[in-house]
């Protein structure tokens, strides 16, 4: 069965159709959102989250884009809500940011997204993140995004400016 | 950016794959989410079953108490001439005027009682208002 098939399927309420969608993405998904999370417990709740919302609002979902891209939309939608809560209690209660716990980074250090990470701005993540592990277009990247093309292309010549000149990443990429 | 680097972002993204889908597979990720599916079904169904809507009942309550109002009206014509200004009973009091001679004794009497006198007169003025209005 192909992936419209499944979709159409699971629009109309079939959940096992809908299940087998997730089979095809979650890892996919939960890779990006363990990269992007501070610990893998965040990542856990928006994956959970992004894919009952998904399920919700399935009558919304557009063909023109790949399901992927409405997927990560989704995704990145729920993890801005994340960070506002974060700012919005833990910050303002305690003064310090959310504790961090179980880096999902711990089982591989000298990954060069760990490293990426700590260099980018969350924005410039993602559009690599997005360009490279998912290798999508520019425009699915400026959809996901919600900016123009060219702030995708803008931003993805700095970030690879920015890299270039990161001693640590040279030292990282010669170790390897 | 080089190609090696290039390359190494897509090598080590594969590695978070797979270490996302080893994660999964141990957390039981799709009985949990089979789960959470299930209350967004039936969350979906309660909110699509018709409700009980109010107002046509509502409607319905207000053309009949409107109905028996007219119908009271009608036995009972309200013309201006009976619905005249009503006299307020209240007035002006007078000044308060001691005897200084009768201190203490009527000074209780001469300050309270012109207060109870108006409070009568405010209540008798309300008691009429009252009874002009359910009468119309």
């Amino acid at each position: 069965m192909t992936e419209q098939q499944l979709i159409n399927q699971a629009k109309q309420g079939a959940t096992s159709s809908f299940s087998q969608l997730v089979a095809l993405y979650q890892a996919r998904l939960y890779s990006y959102l363990l990269a992007r999370c501070q610990n893998s417990y965040d990542a856990d709740d928006v994956l959970q989250e992004t894919f009952i919302s998904a399920f919700k609002y399935l009558k919304t979902y557009d063909a023109q884009w790949q399901f992927s891209t409405w997927l990560f939309t989704i995704a990145r939608r729920i993890l801005s809500k994340l960070k506002v809560v974060y700012h919005s209690t833990f910050e303002a209660i305690s003064g310090q940011q959310a504790a961090v716990v179980e880096d999902p980074f711990e089982v591989d250090r000298h990954n060069i997204w760990r490293l990426i990470k700590q260099d980018l701005t969350p924005s410039s993540y993602d559009v690599l993140w997005f360009f490279y592990a998912e290798q999508a277009s520019i425009k699915e990247i400026a959809h996901i995004m919600d900016q123009s093309e060219s702030w995708v292309k803008t931003n993805l010549h700095r970030s690879k400016m920015k890299l270039s000149n990161n001693s640590e990443l040279e030292l990282l990429l010669e170790a390897k | 950016m080089q190609d090696k680097t290039a390359q190494q972002l897509q090598q080590d993204a594969q590695k978070l794959q797979q270490l996302a889908a080893s994660r999964l597979d141990a957390m039981d990720f799709k009985a949990q989410l089979d789960a959470q599916m299930k209350v967004a079904l039936s969350d979906k169904k309660s909110a699509q079953k018709p409700r009980l809507n109010r107002s046509p009942w509502l409607a319905a309550a207000a053309a009949i108490a409107l109905t028996a109002m007219a119908w009271l009206f009608l036995q009972q014509p309200v013309t201006v001439t009976e619905v005249g200004p009503i006299e307020p009973v209240a007035t002006a009091q007078k000044t308060l005027q001691l005897d200084l001679r009768q201190w203490p004794r009527a000074v209780e009497s001469q300050v309270n009682q012109p207060l109870l006198d108006e409070q009568q007169a405010i209540i008798a003025d309300l008691k009429a208002l009252k009874s002009r209005l359910l009468s119309i």
